[in-house]
């Protein structure tokens, strides 16, 4: 069974409003958001702060350009599968 | 008796049967015989209807809500126990109705809210439900140059650019480079692989390792190297075979027709820029952006390999910030797009600009850009370099009947619509005496020139018009806007982007312009690479846009017309320069064509480098 994970192209973004004390505060809690749930590989791609709250487009990078992509060898193993 | 209806629709709801009736009215546009039951009707009376006139196909639709499992499970039934449920394929369409859903409940096929025709088409004629069912296949690859005559609008800019292009072809005619002298052989060595196969594996071919030792030759030591010794260049990692043909598999699963951005036949064509360093994950990317309707693909090789004298061979990847060209690289690209993507290769601003070419004109590329005075005033190569393989390049594009096309990247460094554009007419009047169709690629978005001028501090529209304006009335060429539209305005915010991208793509397409490339919603995002999901999210703005739009038009103030005539009038004086200066090399070095003052800087790399054809390298 393929995992869901694996399939992901390059990344997938968190949208998400956040309420905190500032922009600071709020760029350190989408951080945290992300180490929270295990992620290493991440980045605030946009955050705006305005009356106690954050909206905010928090990226986790799963596939590196240039490693070994998940998704194109789950794709081939799953058409071995099919074949055998 | 009852007349013979393929296709039964039943609204299974007490109010609602618009979509159903959509449904059934594109049915029907298309010749399948339908009978569309009015809204609350009972389980019952469907199941009688179907007995009664023995549809092939019966479409159930239902808003979902408390019973829904309830009722459609006794109709499942009810067909099922009349013995007719055998022989009918049933959909169910609806809000939130998934195929998951459909599957759960007993019935064949699930649609959900923007359901189209063809899909349910797809689903009567029992066909893949990726499968869009576009009549005809592929669609033919738009000629963006088609019915243009390639005419100077303006007779005495006209005149001008003709001398100007003469003069600059008897100039350059007598000298060659390195990089001019790589594209011949790379000529030579891609005519022995058509003859041998292209196996990569011919460079054990004597006559291959010749070339190869004879292209080394005109490189500079780390592509020698390359060649002489199989040392690649240390930023670069060379793919596996297994890789490579995973991908071509990948690439042939996910070629499928897909449904256009535009709703008119005159919307312009709009193509993406890709070029993340790692030719896998481009194709990726150019699958899903074809999938969602992208009419064509810009390469973006990098800054160190446009700087580098030569390229290299094989299946290599870089953590740069642009793909490589290399023969093996680019053939991989080409085979993966579908048959109706256009391609361009980048191919104006540095050392193997005339060798991209020969790639480009060999291995299937429809277009590429090439613009020396980009090159030499903000491109980091020597201006008389970048002249001489400019114009090269050029003839090896009539040679291979490439459309090129001129963009002003120069104007992005601060350099005035008036001189970026005279370099473009002078570029493509030189194209013009070789018979190699060109397309004007202005900037339309914000740009540095414009934010010290001020034209931009009202709207965005009255100065982008006056831009188009003036390349219309000097010459009947194509136009591409770009590049990508809207560059500088966009910022992180997704939705701001993409909503940039769209009103930008809205103005280009009022103003006529034929072709438009587009950014993704992370132009403005500097922390990584381009997402996938952010290609997509502009694409499905600027389907929106065509959607809304259609043909109508924009209206800009009469601001557009007075900076429109400046313009024209700033062409004619530059062109006036150049001409007195006599040499465009040095017009381009005296800085008549962008001064430091405009933040236009002369290129260093490649300097030294141009010789005589007869004298020795």
């Amino acid at each position: 069974m393929k995992k869901a994970w694996k399939q992901i192209v390059d990344s997938f973004d968190i949208e998400v409003v956040l309420i905190c004390d500032s922009k600071e505060d709020g760029y350190h809690l989408a951080k945290q958001l992300a180490e929270e749930h295990g992620f290493n590989d991440y980045d605030v791609v946009f955050i705006e702060y305005l009356n106690k709250m954050a909206r905010i487009r928090l990226r986790i990078n799963v596939s590196q350009v240039g490693s070994h992509y998940s998704w194109l060898s789950e794709k081939v193993n799953s058409l071995d599968n099919e074949k055998r | 008796m009852e007349r013979q209806f393929e296709i039964l629709l039943a609204p299974l709801d007490p109010v609602h049967d618009v979509g159903l009736r959509l449904i059934s009215k594109g049915l029907a546009h298309k010749g399948y015989n339908t009978k569309c039951l009015p809204p609350d009707v009972s389980v019952e009376e469907i199941v009688e209807q179907t007995n009664l006139i023995g549809p092939k196909t019966l479409l159930i639709g239902r808003t979902i809500g408390y019973g829904l499992a309830e009722l459609v499970a006794r109709l499942v039934d009810m067909l099922d126990a009349t013995g007719q449920r055998r022989d009918i394929k049933l959909g169910l369409g609806g809000k939130n109705i998934t195929q998951e859903l459909a599957a759960e409940l007993g019935f064949d096929r699930g649609f959900g809210p923007g359901t189209t025709v063809d899909q349910v088409v797809n689903f009567i004629e029992g066909r893949n439900e990726q499968d869009t069912g576009l009549e005809g296949g592929w669609p033919d690859k738009k000629d963006i140059t088609l019915g243009y005559s390639y005419r100077y609008n303006h007779e005495e800019i006209g005149e001008l650019l003709d001398r100007i292009a003469e003069d600059a072809l008897q100039r350059f005619e007598m000298f060659s480079s390195p990089g001019l002298e790589r594209a011949y052989v790379r000529e030579k060595i891609i005519g022995v692989e058509n003859e041998e196969g292209n196996q990569y594996d011919n460079r054990l071919h004597p006559t291959i390792k010749t070339l190869r030792e004879e292209y080394a030759s005109h490189c500079n030591e780390e592509i020698a190297n390359f060649y002489l010794n199989s040392i690649p260049p240390s930023n670069v990692k060379e793919l596996q075979q297994e890789e490579v043909d995973r991908i071509v598999s990948f690439s042939c699963e996910s070629s499928h027709p897909a449904p256009r951005l535009q709703t008119t036949n005159s919307q312009p064509s709009i193509f993406i820029q890709y070029g993340t360093g790692c030719p896998l994950m481009d194709i990726a990317h150019i699958k899903g952006c074809e999938a969602w309707g992208v009419d064509g693909v810009l390469h973006f090789d990098p800054v160190w390999s446009a700087r580098s004298e030569g390229l290299i061979e094989g299946y290599f990847s870089t953590s740069d910030s642009g793909t490589l060209y290399t023969p093996q690289n680019i053939r991989l690209i080409r085979k993966c797009l579908n048959p109706s993507t256009l391609w361009s290769l980048r191919a104006h601003r540095g050392l193997n600009t005339p060798e991209t070419v020969v790639l480009a004109g060999n291995l299937g590329a429809d277009m590429v850009k090439i613009n020396p005075f980009y090159g030499g005033l903000s491109g980091g190569t020597d201006p008389e370099r970048m002249l001489v393989d400019a114009i090269g390049a050029i003839k090896l594009a009539a040679k291979y009947d490439l459309v090129f096309d001129i963009p002003v990247g120069h104007e992005l460094a601060g350099v005035p619509t008036k001189k970026t554009f005279a370099s473009i007419f002078i570029v493509a009047a030189i194209a013009k005496k070789l018979n190699v169709r060109t397309i004007l690629t202005p900037l339309f978005c914000y740009s540095p020139h414009v934010i010290i001028e001020g034209q931009m501090e009202n709207n965005y529209v009255d100065y982008n018009a006056a831009r188009i304006k003036a390349l219309k009335q000097v010459m009947d060429a194509p136009i591409r806007a770009g590049e990508p539209v809207g560059f500088m305005t966009h910022t992180e915010e997704r939705v701001q982007s993409a909503v940039s991208t769209a009103m930008h793509t809205a103005l280009a397409m009022s103003l006529g312009v034929d072709n438009i490339v587009i950014a993704s919603t992370d132009e403005a995002y500097s922390g990584g690479p381009i997402a996938l999901a952010s290609r997509i999210d502009t694409l499905k703005a600027v389907k929106e846009t065509f959607r809304f739009f259609g043909t109508t038009e924009i209206l800009p103030t009469d601001q557009k017309d007075i900076w429109g005539d400046e313009i024209i009038e700033g062409i004619f004086d530059v062109l006036k320069l150049v001409e007195k200066k006599g040499d465009i090399a040095d017009a381009m070095y005296g800085g008549l064509l962008g001064d430091k003052e405009e933040g236009a800087y002369f290129g260093r790399t490649g300097k030294g480098t141009v010789f005589k054809k007869n004298e020795a390298l």
